[in-house]
């Protein structure tokens, strides 16, 4: 695409209608010349990539919110392990692409040479450091620390109570402490006080069944938990265990179901389709965002649903 | 002795009719009439034979006339008369019949009875009556509604009553009784017989609507069209639809459309939302059992649709009691007249309220950032948080995640510069439709070459056409850092711009 953009912008630049566009044509093709801009973007790729799989992950429908923070933690020490030791890798790919695209290239060790404005003014430096101090590094810097501050509430004390149930590593954070403080403080409505004292045995002989048996020791997260929990038929040894697992897992972590929701709406309710109404709506959305469960329903049990809805003059059996 | 014994047995008067069967029948049963006529009739046979043994008036002075019983309820009444005969208490010694006063005296004679079988007597009277006369309402009163007793001309009058022609009025009646006795030439019977053939007609014809309706909602489309009427060309999908049923199926194209009743197509606008609407009911109930009383998540988000209303979407997140399953299902589509917080509460309280959801089982709220959501002391995080205080809410993470990786980059002025140089590169090179071809031309050409000289591999999904996508499309206007976001986060094309990004840079 690179070479399509440039020989665009060279069309543009001769054959423009204005000089005004000639003359941004111009400015682009200059910017699109230099190293500075090579570099900032193949940054922007890596970075971009890191955290892409990760916010992906994030908006999967089953997605528990334990796992996320974990995920969240992973972003920030690829981050970190960029930071330390991914610009030389990151050099080299530039430089690469210069050769390709003819562009000039420069040296890490080099002074550098500032353009457009007085050198005097500027202070002396290398490229190495303007390019992995006052670039590279200041930019995953700026993102590590949106990321704690956005993330602050890793620390709000309802998730850090309820890391303890994470099973991955074969329940290494489980702390039955933690689970009932847990359970009394935030979900005092689902625990009487008496349960909360047998859910306090409950957990300890569940982390102890679990950690020897097999298709509970090897888990990764929440959501599995839950389901091997009903599988192993652990669930009715241990109610108390899977009501909390439940609670945990209920807690929201992206609202991308709703995004996904708003796509199938406007597939709906298009620009031709203005006037329909609410209910048909209602309907129609249900119908195509749960496709799954509206297959279940057969053909018989709508003609009876049907009938019944009205006084029909017209027998179907 | 055997005089008392046998005038008990005849004379003895009878239990009247309960008011309500001779009332007006109750509402239910006619409702329930015109559904299937087959079932409620031989359930009123049986209550009429019951009501003949125990509550009809037989004597035929005293019994009430067809006329005065409500309109649904004489054939009942008749068939009920016609299954017990006409009335004749006979005596074996015609000498128990009571003398009249003429001189000289004369008397009903029993063995009339076997000549003239419609003959009925009355005890009450000393008259003698005509069965199905009174049944069917004869033009001749004397023998329906008088009675006679002039026993000097009787034998002479009997035989008049009768009548000489077919058609006389006395045996017309007689035969109307005769095929209200036979059951299957009953008209009720005639119809459900008839019924039972349409109504496996009305099935395949509902059945196919089912089936196109289904299609066409599964995969988004419109079910009407433009114009529907006899001349039109495309009437719609629906219609077109049914019209491809027809043609691959000549069983159901013997019953539809132009072949089919006019009254039972099953193909009206009507028709095709019922069907819409009991689908979807069906789904629900599905949901809610699937739902139980599971503690749950209430997820909401708000967005404008096409005709410029702010609808907000609700799903819940739950965790299904019997598999163990997580699950984020649809709940409901709202329109919101504005996006106070307060109104947003409302129209979710209406909707739990609405499907009988307990708001007390709400265990997380899952918002975006906007502030009328999130906000401390108004937002409607807060708002729910005193109804409920278990709801505890949790700001979209991928929001989150996005906000601080693409936002946060942008704070050094370098990388800020080269987002808005990648936009401005974008409005040049790929802004009007001519050098958009240019681009694609070019690009294609490129990608030739390449393949040519096997530096690249051709396969599936690779090599596609590609464009410069214009961030400021997406979404915000030109705000390239919201566009980025959603472009690789959400809704969009989840790739774009890094798909865009890597393009540019690529050995392309």
């Amino acid at each position: 695409m690179w070479k399509s953009v440039i020989q665009v912008l060279n069309i543009v630049e001769l054959e423009g209608s204005t000089s005004d566009q000639r003359a941004e044509a111009c400015r682009l093709l200059d910017a699109m010349d230099s190293f500075r801009f090579v570099f900032i973007l193949n940054m922007m790729i890596d970075l971009m990539g890191i955290t892409n799989d990760l916010s992906q992950a994030i908006q999967r429908k089953d997605q528990d919110i334990l796992n996320a923070m974990d995920l969240v933690l992973v972003a920030k020490l690829r981050l970190q392990k960029a930071r330390d030791s991914d610009f030389e890798s990151l050099w080299a790919k530039v430089t690469a692409f210069c050769n390709v695209h003819d562009i000039e290239v420069l040296q890490l060790d080099d002074e550098h040479q500032a353009t457009g404005r007085g050198r005097r003014r500027t202070q002396a430096c290398t490229n190495r450091h303007l390019f992995q101090v006052e670039l590279y590094n200041a930019a995953i810097d700026a993102q590590l620390s949106e990321l704690s501050y956005r993330f602050s509430d890793d620390a709000v004390q309802m998730l850090r109570l309820a890391a303890s149930l994470m099973p991955s590593d074969n329940f290494k954070a489980f702390d039955v402490v933690n689970l009932t403080e847990l359970a009394s403080q935030f979900y005092s409505d689902d625990f009487s006080d008496f349960e909360i004292i047998s859910l306090g045995h409950q957990l300890e002989n569940f982390v102890q069944d679990a950690r020897s048996h097999p298709s509970l020791s090897g888990l990764v997260c929440l959501t599995d938990l839950s389901r091997s929990l009903i599988i192993t038929g652990k669930a009715q040894i241990y109610p108390l265990v899977y009501r909390l697992v439940r609670l945990v897992l209920t807690l929201p972590v992206a609202t991308a179901t709703g995004e996904r929701f708003f796509s199938a709406m406007k597939i709906i309710k298009t620009r031709l389709r203005t006037r329909m109404g609410a209910d048909y709506l209602k309907d129609a959305m249900l119908l195509m965002v749960e496709k799954e469960l509206a297959d279940t329903v057969t053909n018989e049990e709508i003609m009876t649903y049907f009938q019944e809805m009205a006084n029909r003059r017209c027998p179907i059996k | 002795m055997i005089h008392g014994s046998v005038s008990d047995r005849f004379l003895k008067r009878q239990r009247p009719i309960p008011d309500y069967v001779l009332q007006s029948p109750s509402q239910p049963v006619h409702q329930a009439e015109t559904h299937c006529p087959v079932e409620v009739r031989s359930g009123l046979d049986a209550e009429a034979s019951e009501l003949n043994e125990a509550t009809l008036e037989r004597d035929p002075g005293s019994r009430k006339q067809i006329s005065d019983y409500d309109h649904g309820m004489r054939e009942q009444i008749r068939r009920a008369y016609l299954q017990l005969g006409p009335y004749q208490p006979a005596w074996e010694d015609s000498s128990l019949y009571p003398l009249n006063k003429q001189s000289p005296p004369r008397r009903f004679r029993a063995d009339w009875f076997k000549q003239f079988a419609w003959l009925e007597y009355s005890p009450n009277q000393d008259a003698a009556y005509c069965f199905y006369c009174f049944l069917f309402n004869s033009s001749d009163s004397e023998f329906s509604k008088a009675g006679f007793n002039n026993w000097k001309k009787s034998l002479e009058r009997y035989r008049k009553h009768e009548g000489t022609t077919p058609n006389s009025s006395h045996r017309l009646a007689v035969a109307a009784g005769q095929v209200l006795l036979r059951d299957q030439a009953h008209v009720d019977t005639m119809l459900a017989r008839v019924s039972s053939d349409v109504a496996k007609d009305n099935f395949r014809r509902l059945e196919a609507s089912v089936d196109a309706v289904r299609l066409l909602i599964r995969q988004g489309c419109a079910l009407r069209g433009h114009r529907e009427g006899p001349g039109s060309f495309n009437k719609g999908n629906f219609l077109e639809l049914l019209k491809v049923f027809r043609k691959r199926d000549a069983d159901y194209s013997r019953i539809s459309s132009t072949n089919g009743p006019q009254n039972s197509l099953m193909v009206s606008p009507k028709i095709q939302k019922e069907i819409l609407h009991a689908h979807a009911e069906l789904v629900r109930r599905l949901l809610s059992c699937e739902q139980g009383s599971s503690p749950f998540a209430i997820l909401a988000d708000e967005s404008r649709d096409a005709s410029k209303k702010e609808q907000m979407v609700i799903a819940h997140r739950f965790v299904d009691e019997i598999t163990g399953i997580l699950h984020e299902r649809f709940f409901e589509i709202v329109h919101v007249a504005d996006t106070s917080a307060q109104t947003l509460l409302q129209a979710i309280l209406q909707e739990q309220q609405h499907r009988n959801v307990d708001m007390q089982r709400v265990r997380g709220l899952g918002f975006d950032g906007a502030s009328n959501m999130r906000g401390e002391f108004n937002g409607l995080q807060a708002i729910i948080n005193d109804l409920n205080r278990f709801a505890y809410y949790q700001h979209c993470w991928s929001h989150r995640l996005q906000l601080a990786l693409v936002g946060a980059s942008k704070d050094v002025p370098s990388i800020s510069m080269f987002f808005l140089m990648i936009s401005d590169i974008v409005n040049v090179a790929g802004g009007s439709c001519k050098r958009s071809d240019v681009l694609q031309a070019t690009h294609k050409q490129t990608v030739d070459e390449l393949i040519e000289s096997g530096e690249i591999e051709t396969g599936r999904g690779l090599n596609q056409e590609t464009n410069l996508s214009r961030p400021g499309d997406t979404r915000l206007g030109s705000l390239f850092q919201i566009a980025f976001i959603y472009d690789i986060l959400l809704g969009g094309d989840r790739i774009g711009n890094l798909l865009y990004v890597s393009c540019l840079c690529g050995n392309l």
